[in-house]
Parts: C-alpha cells; sequence; structure tokens
C-alpha cells in the first residue's frame, strides 16, 4: 500500500548502501555517459567498479584479444576466452551487462586513435586504462580540447598511479611529461617497411595494485559525475605498495605544454602536434 | 650528485638514472609534493643548495 514503509525494504535496494554516502549523486551517476579506453586488466576492474558504483552506460575501446597471460588480473576474462583469442572489449561488456540488468555497454573493437575526436565530448567522463604513452598522449589531448575531465590510471608491479586532468583550468598529463616519456613512446614503435609496429612491453603486473588503482579512478569518476569537483585529487595520486608509500603529488601547468599552447591559440589538435609523440 | 643551477630537469633525470642504472622506462624528478617540469632548469625551478630531489618511476602499464 502506498505510503507504508515494508520492514526490510531498504535491503531489496541495490544502492541503498550508497544512498548513505550523502553526496553522491545516483541519478547523475546512472546517467552519466563513461568512456573506458583500454580493456586490459585496468579496464576490466575499472568497468566493473563502474557498474557495482550505479554507472550504467559505458563504452569500452579496445581493439586487442585476450591471452593467458590475462587471467592473473582480469576478472571477466577466462580460459576459453584466451583459447578463442575473444575481444578484450566484447568481453568486458557482456561481463559487466550481466552485473546489473540495467547497464548499457557498448564495445568498440577500434584503436582509440581511429576513432573521430567527437567521440570524447560525447561522454561525460574519460578513464584512461591505457598501456602505452602515445595513446595516453592522445586520450589526454582529446579530452582536453573536449572539456571532459580524463582519469588515467597507469600500472607497474606494485606501483600505480592515478592522474586527474580537469580542463579548462589546471595541468594535463603531458604536463608531468619529459624527455624518459617521448623515448619510451618512441621505443614502442617501429616501421616495418610495411607500417607501424607496436611493441608491447611485458611489464609487472598483478591484480592488488590493478585493484588499488582502479578503484581510485572510480571514485574519481564518481566525484566528477556528482559535481563534487571540490574533492578531486589535486592532481596526482602515486602509490607504492611495496614500500608503503601513499602520496598526492602535484603536476604543475607547464605554460609550454603543446595541450595548453594549441587551446590558447583556439586551434584544434592536429594529428602534426602529436607525431612527436608517435601518436598514429 | 653534484648538480649546476644551469642543469635543466631533464638532463638531472637522464643522469641519475644511468647513475643508478635504472631500468628503461619513463621517470619523474619530484621536490616534496610536487613534479618538476623537465625543460626548467634547477634555478627556474628555484631549487636550492640542500633541497631533497627524488627520482621516481613513471609506470607505464594497464
Ligand atoms: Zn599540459
Amino acid at each position: 500500500m502506498a505510503g507504508l514503509l515494508r520492514v526490510g525494504g531498504e535491503d531489496q535496494d541495490r544502492f541503498d548502501r550508497s544512498r548513505r554516502i550523502g553526496w553522491l549523486d545516483l541519478d547523475r551517476i546512472s546517467d552519466a555517459r563513461v568512456l573506458v579506453v583500454g580493456a586490459g586488466a585496468i579496464g576490466n576492474e575499472v568497468a566493473k567498479n563502474l557498474v557495482l558504483s550505479g554507472f550504467q552506460k559505458i563504452t569500452i575501446v579496445d581493439m586487442d584479444h585476450v591471452v593467458g597471460s590475462n587471467l592473473n588480473r582480469c576478472i571477466f576474462f577466462t580460459k576459453a576466452d584466451a583459447s578463442s583469442r575473444a575481444l578484450k572489449a566484447e568481453v568486458v561488456a557482456r561481463g559487466i551487462s550481466s552485473l546489473a540488468d540495467s547497464v548499457d555497454a557498448t564495445a568498440v573493437v577500434r584503436r582509440i586513435e581511429e576513432l573521430p575526436p567527437s567521440v570524447f565530448a560525447k561522454h561525460d567522463v574519460i578513464l584512461g586504462c591505457l598501456d602505452n604513452i602515445a595513446a595516453r598522449v592522445h586520450v589526454n589531448a582529446h579530452s582536453y580540447a573536449a572539456g571532459r575531465v580524463f582519469v588515467d590510471g597507469a600500472m607497474e608491479g606494485f606501483l600505480g598511479k592515478v592522474t586527474v586532468v580537469r580542463p579548462p583550468d589546471g595541468a594535463c598529463l603531458q604536463c608531468g611529461m619529459n624527455k624518459t616519456h617521448a623515448k619510451v613512446a618512441s621505443l614502442r614503435f617501429s616501421c616495418t617497411g610495411k607500417g607501424v609496429v607496436f611493441h608491447e612491453p611485458r611489464l609487472a603486473a598483478e591484480i592488488t595494485t590493478t585493484s588499488v588503482v582502479a578503484a581510485v579512478m572510480v571514485r574519481e569518476a564518481l566525484k566528477v559525475v556528482s559535481g563534487r569537483h571540490g574533492l578531486l585529487l589535486s592532481n596526482l595520486f602515486y602509490y607504492d605498495g611495496q614500500n608503503r608509500l601513499f602520496e598526492e603529488m602535484e603536476i604543475p601547468l607547464d605554460p609550454s605544454c603543446p595541450v595548453h599552447a594549441r587551446l590558447a591559440d583556439r586551434l584544434q589538435v592536429s594529428e602534426s602536434d602529436l607525431s612527436q609523440w608517435n601518436v598514429q | 650528485m653534484e648538480l649546476e643551477n644551469e642543469n635543466t630537469v631533464d638532463e638531472i633525470i637522464e643522469s641519475s638514472a644511468t647513475f643508478w642504472k635504472k631500468d628503461m622506462g619513463a621517470y619523474v624528478l619530484r621536490k616534496g609534493k610536487k613534479v618538476l617540469r623537465g625543460g626548467s632548469s634547477l634555478v627556474d625551478a628555484g631549487i636550492r643548495a640542500d633541497d631533497v630531489l627524488e627520482l621516481i618511476p613513471d609506470p607505464e602499464g594497464g
């Protein structure tokens, strides 16, 4: 009967415990469109956390397929996926759809660089779950130009890092890069005569650090979508799980960073600007 | 390491990574809670004698 409270009703509400966090705006969270770039280890954890947190409209971009060595840290990948060389974006989209009926997951089996720049403006927040610097530079520049908050996650071994980029003010990911980043980015690519080949390094990786990074990333996305920008990391979370270190650091804005110079000149992102980073 | 005022952060990162035989990869130099810009000199970055700078790896994986 209307107006009566049913004893124990709150235990049937999927988000009852989330609602008890006063500032979480679950209506906006369920309406928000989230772009997850990369469906590897961090992408799996981020996608899982997004759905359990109430996000429903999720686009997952990745062109790669599952291999056996992914299975120590990817919740949605199975041995059968590795055997069949299943596509990561599709497996993750299926996996999160099984967590809640309301999920509207879209898998895009392409490199992010192949998508039109308009894809960034069509989403409310961008979560970078990438495995290389060149793709990060690309997503950083396009997210900034589209005016969308970009939350980038990275890890290696027990080291993790989350960077929050908030256009139109403040530093971007590239502001914190130096010559070592350019050198690593260039080493990942080589010309074979028939095209450009990407060399994927076999980096140390395990689930506990992946989980920490993904948890921080999705919590930042919750703040963005709930309108709590004042609570956001400013602007780097650094985690060294081996040496018991958790720190917030600051990347200062670099006036010579091409991302800001470009905006100042009111120019669009051009591919030539990104060429030094081997962004295709 | 002995550093000069005109040394850039990029130069310090490269020489210290070599000196300590660090693995190939991306690194940043921090002073306290701030990440230092690669192109800036120690003077530009406001670094003084006895300041402690720390070289930290910048993870790439995902
Ligand atoms: Zn920048």
